[in-house]
């Protein structure tokens, strides 16, 4: 299984056409023509691809490193909050 | 006031994306109109349209291309044309006087389009975070401002069709009155979408596809014409106070000697003979000369009923019976009608037939309307050597008449 950061490389070379060399935990994303509006739209694209929810929080994202720390952070949270859901949900259910 | 020079000349166009291929084609009476093939061509009652060769990946960074609606690709590539050719050099030159004046009728349509898909037709709670960026009608001229560092007025005129007409008149007002030294100034427009297309045929406008030649389907000022057919690109001048252009030598291409501008102010979408007339005589006014002068037209021509009638009405009102001898070309036959990019591009049509000594043909003008009994040039490019000077009409729902004064370089 892709580690999060081999799947963002794969996002952003497909959508920013970049080079899969450059993207290296310490590369600022400005360097890379992502800058703070670029960051919105990354985050939409991030939502797609690793099916999670990102909260209406900004965020200070300046590195590759940083957003690869902030998907797994995201992951680990939203994971457990769904399989508290799904543990309530079970509770819930009469009968099964 | 100071005289106006076109010194630079930009295009994207579904005749061809430089000047030369543009007027080549035309001079060919070569439409670009074709049958549309794509997904939901099916469910329209006649998929035609005048679309652009163009990809954008082949002229914008990644990063960017992202941030840009078709529209503005246009735009900002078009601009680019005229900025290179003029030779201007921008790093010697006041950035707060140079302005960018932009037409388009329906802006980032494109973008707009599948926002409303995602969450329409999807049933997604989610919208692309570019969707405002992309769709706002002012996108295009700012991102020419912010491509080419142009920190004057940068304004975008939404008049329908003819925006692009009123964007170059407005831009030359203001260099012939000395408040900038540049602009640039024409119309973008991609409004190739399925929900316009719809909304276009929903208005009962849009061509019937031509059952012998699809391409034939647009034609103005015949009695068998059914309607336009949809068109896009975008065509950017570049203007420049004219003894500023002469004494830095600057290649000058035409002038823009007048614009006239009259309201309807009665039918929202039915035209006038009153009110078109009215923006021809105005920009004559403007242009401070005679009705004599005039030897050429580019008509508004759509092809549609209501339109080509009250046109020839508003040409014969202004110019008596010398309209007759007058050659008009309604060059959409060939393009289609790219409505707030038209006034420009026929703009540049009408300066690079005058440079080549041409009038440009009216295509598709086999069986002739009694009631449009003028000289449209029909379907051949015929020499024309006299003409000079030229009017160019763009008349708009709304009843937003434009009309520009052009003069041959000299």
């Amino acid at each position: 299984m892709n580690t999060t950061i081999d799947r963002l490389r794969l996002l952003l070379v497909k959508d920013y056409k970049l080079d899969p060399a450059a993207l290296v935990p310490d590369a600022p994303l400005e360097a890379l023509g992502i800058d703070s509006l670029g960051v919105a739209e990354l985050m939409f694209n991030i939502e797609d691809e690793f099916k999670v929810t990102i909260p209406g929080d900004p965020v200070a994202l300046k590195t590759v490193g940083d957003v690869v720390a902030y998907i797994d952070d995201l992951i680990a949270t939203q994971q457990a909050g769904d399989a508290a859901g799904n543990v309530a949900a079970l509770r819930a259910a009469p009968g099964q | 006031m100071t005289r106006v020079a076109v010194t630079g000349i930009g295009v994207v166009s579904p005749l061809g994306n430089s000047a030369d291929d543009v007027l080549a084609r035309a001079c060919a009476g070569r439409s670009a109109i074709h049958r549309l093939d794509a997904p939901f061509s099916r469910r329209l009652a006649g998929p035609l349209v005048a679309s652009a060769q163009f990809d954008g990946t082949e002229h914008f960074d990644p990063p960017r291309l992202r941030m840009l609606d078709r529209v503005s690709q246009f735009a900002c590539f078009a601009a680019r044309q005229a900025l290179a050719e003029s030779q201007i050099d921008l790093t010697q030159a006041d950035r707060r006087r140079i302005g960018v004046f932009l037409g388009t009728g329906m802006g980032g349509s494109q973008s707009s389009d599948d926002g409303y898909r995602s969450l329409y037709e999807d049933g997604s709670d989610r919208v692309k975070p570019f969707t405002v960026l992309m769709g706002m009608h002012n996108a295009p001229a700012a991102w020419i401002g912010i491509e080419h560092d142009l920190r004057g007025p940068n304004y975008t005129y939404s008049t329908a069709c003819s925006s692009s007409a009123v964007a170059i008149g407005e831009a030359s007002a203001r260099i012939a009155r000395g408040d900038l030294d540049l602009a640039l100034a024409g119309g973008a427009e991609a409004p190739l979408t399925f929900g316009s297309l719809k909304a276009w045929e929903a208005l009962h406008t849009l061509a019937t596809i031509d059952a012998g030649d699809a391409s034939a389907s647009c034609k103005p000022f015949a009695l068998d014409r059914s309607g336009m057919v949809l068109g896009e690109g975008s065509a950017m001048i570049l203007l420049e106070a004219w003894e500023r252009a002469v004494a830095r030598g600057a290649t000058i291409l035409g002038e823009i000697a007048g614009y006239g501008f009259a309201n309807d102010a009665g039918h929202i979408t039915r035209p006038s003979v009153e009110g078109q007339a009215a923006a021809i005589e105005a920009a004559l006014i403007a242009a401070d000369i005679d009705p004599l002068a005039i030897d050429a037209i580019n008509a508004h021509g759509t092809g549609t009923q209501a339109n080509d009638g009250v046109e020839t009405g508003a040409i014969k009102a202004v110019f008596g019976p010398r309209a007759a001898r007058i050659p008009i070309s309604a060059t959409k036959a060939m393009h289609g009608h790219l409505l707030g990019a038209a006034g420009a591009l026929e703009c540049v049509l009408s300066l690079l037939a005058m440079q080549r000594r041409v009038a440009l043909p009216t295509m598709h003008l086999q069986v002739p309307d009694p009631e449009c009994d003028l000289d449209y040039v029909p379907n051949r490019v015929r020499e024309c050597s006299a003409a000079r000077t030229m009017i160019s009409n763009s008349f708009a729902f709304g009843g937003a008449n434009a009309v520009l004064v052009l003069r041959a370089a000299p």
